[in-house]
């Protein structure tokens, strides 16, 4: 998360402007689990905070912790809906959102939240995954069917080519719902998605993938047979570093196998979780899979009469 | 009606005798038998095969003749010198409306045994004949005077040769019993706007936009129909729109209907336009194109990528045209619940 003394200082000003001691705190304790503000600033539990130095604290521990962003949507949504049916009308937000802006964040009204705006480059953590924090994330793993087989009938450089093109296809797929192409290898990779609705988010690209490889296939794709794709959903707790090769995850685990294991050819996966948050709209799509007799998956197969 | 020949044989060219004969065969092609399926896929005209058997393993026959028989524009005959068929009645039985052995090829197959087989596939197959009928139709339509591959060159008052798509959403009376009008007007004016981008990357134009549907142009110059590909993803893609940005609680069905016609092209006051395309696009699109479907006339598969082809079914015939079906794609598990 990239920040300005600036930044900080509009944080802190708007605080101290805005409203009183306790507030504050407890608006900061909904973003750094566990705050205290007596701890932080060393004044004695029985004499009262004076107003300046808690806001001037709480903007360099915001600041520190990486979790500005999150702190300025937080404020957002108290200037727009109050606390606990109280109005609360923050001073300096168009200043504290101009500043975001000008750091390369904009500002999705609709969800309410900062997103990387993508004009400086987009990284793997949308400029605001802290590393080695654990954030809860939804993956899509995608997995090229008979990937040596193709190796083997055709040319390197045609393999590779294809590959690219596709490659190129399922990252505009995910970067248009907000998601990142993790890990790419070749055949293969896992997109992450963090924002808004996570889960929908990596269920829809899935879907978007296997309809644009086969459109790919129809028109573009020099292979003598269709190129096919195996897809899984997953959503948990993960590690979060800009090296891929360092995350060392329990989710993404389970997405491998579950992608390697159940998921068919031409085929999207997912699992209870992902499938408890699709609605009645989308969950109509996915046809249960008994995997064990306790453990369900949901697939989504999309065929021609 | 075209005739393909296959053979390995280069004298059965000779002692078949056909020629082209107007009004009754406008083409005959002699082909190899390596030649079989591509030749069969691409026949979009009604068209009458002739399959010499002759070098063809017996165990392979079957596959052939399972070919001849998948598409409803073939009709076929055999050409059996060897004697291979045991049972010519079954051929008959299973779909052929021709059969030649040793001695009839030694005869040739003339014209008068051409007017023959047609006349006997006539009361046998109806439905290729009036595919037939219907194509010899589509060749009386006007010239094309084409509009291009942009819209660099057209010309407001001009007359022109467009693919035109009509799109209307159906149950429109549900719609406006079921919801708000404010509600509606809002949902309505959204898909509007999603239909007006997705043809844009197509090069469409929305030309005419009434509350539930409109008329799209595209520009055409002959060579391609990429309107045809457009209609196809619309129809491909409609259930990740009706998710992610239809306004409407409930999903939508539409029909689009592709043809290529001339009109003369104004952009303000269409609703004056004199035009038969127009007219017979409308007629198409509200009495003929079932809810939830996509269709075009054999015209348009001329032009349209050939991939698609495969992904259209006859539907049928309308004012003397051919129409074609895409297939539709299924996405739901329960389509019976939808």
């Amino acid at each position: 998360m990239k920040i300005s003394p600036r930044l900080q200082n509009y944080i802190s000003q708007s605080l101290s402007q805005s409203m009183e001691v306790t507030l504050m705190e407890r608006l900061a304790a909904r973003v750094i689990g566990g705050y205290d503000l007596y701890e932080r600033t060393g004044f004695p539990a029985n004499i009262p905070i004076p107003q300046v130095d808690a806001a001037r604290q709480i903007a360099s521990d915001l600041a520190r912790s990486g979790n500005i962003h999150r702190f300025a949507e937080l404020l957002v949504e108290v200037d727009r809906a109050g606390v606990m049916g109280r109005p609360v009308s923050i001073r300096l937000l168009p200043q504290i959102v101009k500043e975001l802006e000008v750091l390369g964040y904009r500002f999705k009204e609709d969800q309410g939240i900062f997103m990387e705006a993508g004009a400086r480059g987009k990284t793997k953590g949308w400029g605001v995954l802290i590393e080695g924090q654990i954030h809860e994330l939804s993956f899509l793993r995608i997995d090229t069917v008979g990937n040596t087989a193709l190796v083997r009938t055709y040319s390197k450089r045609l393999v590779v080519q294809v590959y690219n093109e596709v490659r190129r296809l399922f990252a505009g797929i995910v970067e248009n719902r907000d998601g990142r192409l993790w890990q790419w290898e070749g055949d293969g990779g896992i997109a992450a998605f963090y924002y808004g609705n996570k889960n929908i988010q990596a269920v829809l690209s899935g879907m978007e993938m296997l309809l644009e490889l086969f459109m790919y296939n129809l028109f573009h794709c020099p292979f003598s047979k269709a190129l096919q794709i195996r897809l899984a959903v997953h959503t948990g707790p993960c590690p979060f570093y800009g090296n891929f090769e360092r995350i060392r995850s329990d989710t993404l685990r389970r997405l491998e196998v579950i992608e390697s294991e159940f998921a068919e050819n031409d085929s999207l996966v997912i699992t209870p979780g992902v499938y408890s948050d699709m609605g009645n709209k989308l969950n109509r799509f996915f046809k249960p899979l008994r995997v064990s007799r306790h453990n369900l998956l949901y697939q989504y197969k999309p065929r021609w009469e | 009606m075209d005739i393909l020949v296959f053979s390995r044989s280069k004298k059965l060219p000779e002692k078949l005798k056909l020629r082209r004969r107007k009004g009754v065969v406008d083409d005959v092609r002699f082909m190899g038998l390596e030649e079989f399926s591509a030749a069969l896929k691409a026949a979009a005209a009604p068209t009458l095969c002739y399959l010499d058997i002759s070098a063809i393993e017996e165990r392979q026959i079957a596959g052939y003749l399972r070919n001849l028989n998948k598409k409803e524009n073939i009709l076929y005959g055999i050409i059996d010198p060897g004697a291979k068929i045991k049972d010519v009645g079954r051929l008959f039985h299973d779909g052929a409306v021709d059969y030649i052995n040793r001695q009839s090829l030694e005869s040739g197959v003339g014209m008068s045994r051409l007017k023959t087989v047609l006349d006997y596939a006539r009361d046998v197959h109806p439905t290729a004949l009036a595919v037939a009928a219907a194509s010899t139709e589509a060749m009386k339509r006007a010239p094309y005077i084409l509009s291009g591959s942009d819209w660099s060159s057209v010309v407001p008052g001009g007359e022109y040769t467009f693919s035109m798509m009509f799109i209307e959403l159906d149950d429109k009376d549900q719609m406006e019993k079921r919801y708000d009008p404010q509600n509606l007007s809002v949902a309505l004016s959204s898909f509007r706007t999603y239909i007006d981008g997705f043809v844009k990357k197509f090069g469409g134009r929305l030309w005419m936009w009434f509350s539930f549907g409109g008329i799209v142009l595209f520009p055409f110059d002959a060579k391609t129909c990429p309107a045809l590909t457009c209609g196809f993803r619309l129809m491909l893609f409609k259930h990740l729109y009706d998710i992610e940005g239809s306004h409407f609680p409930n999903f939508l069905s539409f029909r689009i209907v592709l043809q290529i016609g001339n009109t003369p092209y104004t952009e303000q006051n269409t609703g004056h336009i004199v035009s038969d395309s127009l007219n017979s696009i409308f007629h198409l699109g509200q009495k003929f194109v079932r809810p939830d479907n996509f269709c075009v006339t054999e015209e348009v598969m001329q032009f349209g990528h050939s991939a698609l082809r495969d992904f259209f079914v006859v539907a049928g015939i309308f004012e003397g045209r051919q129409i074609l079906r895409m297939r539709r794609p299924i996405h739901q598990y329960e389509r019976e619940t939808y």
